[in-house]
């Protein structure tokens, strides 16, 4: 064994530099060639490329915190909160970090009512290590603050908070779950409201932990300003609950409601029907969410008669007192003929206003140049932006002189071939209110900072006179006459005068005047001769009655009388006195009855009659049946004569009677007609170009 | 140099003991020292923040355990390391084949461990300076030639065992260390460059067998074109040719009985933006960490990668990285200047030995450091895929140190006998 360890222990002595010179050549090269690889391939990455990687590198281990600001306050006019900002806790998970998912998906499906598979299925799909959970702070969040997993996040987040739900939810308008305002005075105040985000710069580590570096700067965030609006809350709740009911009533499809201070364009209540609760917005249909009043625009009707009749007085073409001739109802221009659905006779310009003759209008829109009489429309504010300091509104159509044919300003006259909103028709009228000086509509009164001091305050804007004070005068005593002894009589208040308009329009529908689609509108305001507040109310497609004399009329009344209750507004006592005197009838049916046995029922209830034939059966009557109009007012009836011999041209409505009246007026005028139930007319349908048409009848009226 | 060595004498007596300086490889020494120190800041800086002191503190005892041992093995009398060779060898297989038994200790995945109570170390790491010595000490008796059959046979035995034990833990990476090593070693003791040529490009084919069969075929026909240049014997080029085109077939094989975080390691390799979260975390993170370190660093404690702990257990493998972070490419550069000091000493020690033993244990020694630094560097820096290969000196690990301190006083000792003999003492 020695021996053999002894045998291995023999070594070759080898003598300085027996490797041969190419080795290590070779080898040195070898050494060199690794050495320089290794070496510039740092110089490329640390050098070169350092740029690339430190950013990759400070994107990774950045970690920006938001600080979130405050979104300031919405006031109404008195002060009152309409929209605050409240903090809520939000609850997000990293789903990496999670313990015991199948119990935190137990108490989310407890606390949201989703399915415990819905959330074990959300936890376990999520990529990455933040997912949002509850966001809205809507739930009761009970369950998820006693559990203690490190995987479930709690942030303190701001939330939007609207004290009144649905009251004005429109203009007020919602933000989305990062604060942001989405529709109403939320956006368009937007950039007011929201402040300035603050940031905290901290290092996230290699395990997700975060630290904090003093290193960074923080920057505070800086809380949004809060705006004082011109919004009467008391009013706005008024309007909405009394255009609600109204809605209900008339079956219309959609209504809004616009208020004013005409002395001031300070708009106090915005109302749009059906609303929303912005505290839910993504519950909420979009068309709920449609400031109405702005955005839809509508042929006006009647109620554009008001500024017909400014052009005309204004103009000196006629005056209130000046004899007019409604013609029997019917009038040809050309190829046009006007009708009006109450035909008058012989009347004073301002009787036909309160009986808003087409006819009337139609023919005195001939005595003024197309020039003039769209330099008035236009100077009313049709087919320009109010300028109402919120977003969305549409400016309307306005036809241009150039663009005018031979029979588009008969048409403008009572209201059609031109589109507006409902807040442009006010603004008109409020204009006249305002002695013919016409004010910019706006809803924001003072912006506040942080502090509540004012920093903005906006003062009433003057945008032009439009007619002169005494027009102006002269044509509140005529829209006096409208609700006193027109059309407008639901608007009566007791102890109170009332100046406005109704307006009840045919929708067009794929271009074509529709006649069941109506837009029923009242416009007017009060006190007429010191007016505190001007107010439109406006029905999309009302069922029951289309007449905005007897669907809008009344809202505006009910709005109207709680205002001035809740405002305390002096009432005449001689005009309230005269109230108690009776001097009002309730207008009998007429249509179908011979002429005689009409004359008969007129005479014991103490109203004119006023007839084109002294035989045959009434087919057609103004006002129509139902309504309350004073005894002075002729009731103007029509039987079909040789005159009016063409059928086509004469077509009662016969909507309201038993479906025998229906049938005698019907005959009466020539006509033939298909029934289709029993009962009582609930709709009529005329087939085209023929002499019969289709009767819709229930048993109840 | 002979008036030099005239000058000396003039001033000294013959009889004289030489100077420390003049036998003595101080540049071999230092480098050493400070790239420990190197290695000690960097340790101190990955483990500040974590609470992990006592990684820097166990460093540093066995720095000083590794100096004791390192000038000691210096001083050794001419063939004692010779005479211990094989004994250590033995020892060496033991206790690797220990790690197998219950007295052995898992840790990722791996037996790569002893534990004796509190007590862990790495047979592994021992095993690479004893095979260094066994081959040295086999292939510079009298009578061995690396040429012939039987010996590089038996040479391949003394590797293979090893191996076969290290496979059975499994630990590639300190695996491929003894292939490095039988390369460098038997290429140093005469073996034809030819093999050399076969076994740089065999794994090349195999590699590029993994990304297409197509990418496979262009590479082994132009590696099998050029060992044409070689104008070796028919059977000896035929035999190179069906290695090369072996490697790549049996590189499929070798890819399937791999464990899966080894297929992943590769799979990351190949491409690391594959898996940025999973596998290819660990190099995403260190190329950041190199990268946006810049040429002077972010400053000491001020690595963002490195303080954050971004790069998992970059004390050990990643130890790179946190100089390169915090002192930017300088203080890479410096490191690598450092291990390059290190290599072309014992180099030159091994050219210049005067004992056919103490030149080829230089000369593996330098091979090791070298296969070492190529890789851990290169899967710093995203070159190489992760296989486990610390960084001599500088990773945290007291087996490690101690050993590598141990190999340098090998070298050191080697030195210092050429430079008793030059003088003739």
């Amino acid at each position: 064994m020695i021996q053999n360890i002894q045998n291995n222990n023999r070594e070759e002595k080898q003598t300085a530099r027996s490797y041969p010179y190419w080795k290590i050549g070779v080898l040195t090269i070898l050494l060199l060639l690794g050495f320089a690889a290794l070496a510039i391939r740092l110089f490329v990455v640390q050098v070169v490329q350092a740029d690339k990687y430190s950013e990759l590198a400070r994107r990774q281990y950045e970690f920006r915190v938001e600080m979130k600001p405050e979104r300031g306050i919405l006031y109404d006019r008195t002060k009152k909160p309409l929209a605050i900002t409240i903090r809520s806790t939000s609850y997000a998970a990293d789903p990496t970090m999670i313990k015991n998912p199948d119990k935190l998906a137990k108490i989310l499906s407890q606390v949201t009512g989703d399915s415990v598979q819905f959330w074990q299925q959300k936890l376990s799909q999520a990529k990455g290590s933040f997912i949002w959970l509850l966001r809205n702070g809507y739930f009761d969040t009970k369950p998820l603050d006693s559990l203690q997993d490190p995987g479930l996040i709690r942030i303190k987040e701001p939330r939007r908070t609207y004290l009144y739900g649905e009251t004005g939810s429109q203009v007020i308008g919602c933000t989305n779950v990062d604060n942001k305002g989405l529709n109403g005075l939320e956006l368009s105040l937007d950039e007011l409201l929201r402040g300035t985000k603050g940031q905290k710069i901290l290092l996230r580590d290699g395990r997700g932990n975060i630290r904090p570096m003093v290193d960074f700067p923080t920057v505070p965030a800086v809380n949004g300003n809060s705006v004082i609006t011109t919004l009467d809350l008391e009013l706005q709740r008024i309007a909405e609950y009394e255009l609600r009911n109204g809605i209900e009533e008339s079956g219309a499809s959609s209504g809004t409601v616009v208020a004013i201070e005409p002395s001031t364009g300070e708009i106090l209540a915005l109302a749009s029907s059906p609303s929303f609760n912005p505290n839910f917005p993504e519950v909420a249909a979009t068309e709920t969410m449609r400031l109405r009043a702005i955005t839809d625009m509508y042929e006006p009707g009647s109620t554009f008669k008001l500024i017909t009749a400014a052009a005309a007085i204004e103009e000196g073409v006629i005056a209130p007192q000046d004899t007019v001739s409604g013609e029997s109802g019917v009038w040809r221009y050309g190829d046009v003929e006007v009708k009006d659905s109450h035909p008058i006779g012989k009347v004073t310009f301002s009787q036909a206003l309160e009986q808003s003759s087409n006819v009337v209008f139609a023919k005195i829109s001939q005595k003024i140049s197309n020039d003039v009489f769209y330099k008035y429309a236009r100077d009313f504010g049709y087919g320009i932006e109010s300028g109402i300091d919120i977003t969305g509104e549409v400016k309307g159509k306005l036809k241009k002189p150039r663009q005018f044919d031979g029979s588009t300003k008969i048409f403008m006259s009572y209201g059609y071939q031109l589109a507006a909103t409902a807040l442009q028709t006010l603004n008109a009228y409020s204009a006249i209110a305002n002695k013919g000086t016409m004010m910019k509509p706006y809803l924001v009164k003072s912006v506040l900072n942080d502090d509540g001091e004012i920093i903005e305050h906006q003062e009433p804007q003057k945008i032009r006179q439009v007619v002169s004070k005494k027009t102006a005068a002269t044509l509140t005593t005529m829209l006096k006459g409208v609700v006193e002894y027109g059309t407008a009589q639901q608007a009566r208040i007791p102890g109170m005068y009332i100046a406005g308009k109704t307006g009840t329009a045919q929708q067009l529908v794929d271009g074509e005047y529709n006649r069941s689609a109506y837009t029923a509108s009242f416009v007017g305001y009060f006190p007429a001769d010191a007016p505190r507040l001007a107010m439109i109310v406006m029905l999309d497609k009302p069922l029951t009655n289309i007449y905005g004399g007897m669907t809008a009329a009344p809202i505006f009344r009910r709005i109207a009388s709680r205002w001035i209750s809740a405002k305390r507004i002096a009432v005449t006592s001689a005009l309230a006195a005269k109230e108690t005197a009776i001097d009002s009838v309730i207008v009998p049916e007429l249509r179908g009855m011979s002429i005689i046995r009409a004359k008969d029922i007129a005479k014991k209830i103490g109203l004119a009659l006023h007839h084109n034939a002294e035989k045959g059966t009434i087919i057609m009557q103004s006002p129509s049946a139902g309504m309350l109009v004073p005894k002075s007012l002729p009731i103007i009836v029509t039987i079909r004569t040789k005159t009016n011999l063409d059928s086509t041209k004469t077509r009662p409505d016969v909507r309201g009677m038993s479906t025998r009246s229906a049938l005698s007026v019907l005959h009466a005028a020539g006509h033939t007609a298909v029934i289709k139930g029993t009962g009582y007319v609930a709709e009529q349908r005329w087939f085209i170009n023929k002499n019969q048409c289709l009767l819709i009848c229930y048993p109840n009226r | 140099m002979m008036q030099y060595d005239s000058a000396i004498e003039s001033d000294y007596s013959s009889t004289r003991a030489p100077k420390t300086a003049e036998t003595f490889d101080l540049s071999l020494f230092f480098a050493t020292i400070l790239l420990i120190t190197c290695g000690l800041i960097s340790i101190y800086s990955a483990t500040y923040y974590t609470g992990l002191g006592e990684f820097f503190n166990k460093q540093l005892q066995y720095a000083g355990v590794g100096l004791v041992c390192m000038v000691i093995v210096a001083y050794l009398p001419e063939r004692f390391l010779f005479n211990l060779s094989y004994i250590g060898f033995v020892i060496g297989l033991i206790l690797l084949g220990a790690v197998l038994t219950p007295l052995g200790k898992e840790v990722y995945g791996s037996r790569s461990w002893i534990a004796l109570g509190t007590f862990t170390f790495q047979p592994a790491e021992l095993v690479k300076f004893a095979t260094i010595a066994a081959v040295a000490r086999y292939l510079s008796q009298k009578g061995t030639d690396i040429t012939t059959l039987r010996d590089a046979g038996i040479t391949v035995l003394i590797f293979g065992l090893p191996i076969a034990l290290i496979m059975a833990q499994p630990d590639f990476g300190s695996a491929s260390v003894f292939i490095a090593l039988a390369v460098g070693m038997a290429l140093w003791a005469g073996l034809d460059i030819y093999f050399l040529y076969i076994i740089v490009t065999a794994p090349l084919v195999a590699v590029s067998a993994f990304w297409s069969q197509s990418t496979f075929y262009v590479t082994a026909a132009v590696f099998s074109a050029f060992s044409l240049l070689f104008r070796r014997g028919i059977i000896v080029t035929l035999i190179g040719i069906s290695v090369l085109v072996g490697a790549g077939y049996s590189s499929g094989y070798v890819y399937s009985i791999m464990k899966p975080h080894q297929k992943a390691r590769i799979q990351t390799f190949l491409n690391p933006d594959s898996d940025p979260k999973g596998r290819g975390y660990n190099v995403i993170q260190s190329i950041l960490a190199v990268g946006s370190g810049g040429f002077t660093g972010k400053g000491f404690l001020q690595g963002t990668q490195t303080q954050l702990r971004y790069i998992p257990k970059q004390w050990t493998d990643f130890i790179f990285c946190v100089p390169t972070e915090e002192f930017g490419f300088i203080g890479g550069v410096t490191i690598l200047f450092f291990m390059g000091t290190i290599i072309y000493r014992c180099v030159d020690t091994a050219t210049t030995a005067t004992s056919r033993y103490g030149s080829l244990l230089s000369f593996g020694v330098a091979t090791m450091f070298f296969y070492h630094v190529v890789v851990n560097v290169g899967m710093a820096i995203g070159w190489f895929p992760v296989m486990g290969i610390p960084l001599p000196f500088m990773s945290a690990g007291g087996t490690s140190l101690v050993i590598n301190m141990v190999m340098i006083g090998a070298v050191l000792n080697v030195h210092r006998q050429k430079a008793l003999r030059r003088k003739g003492v």
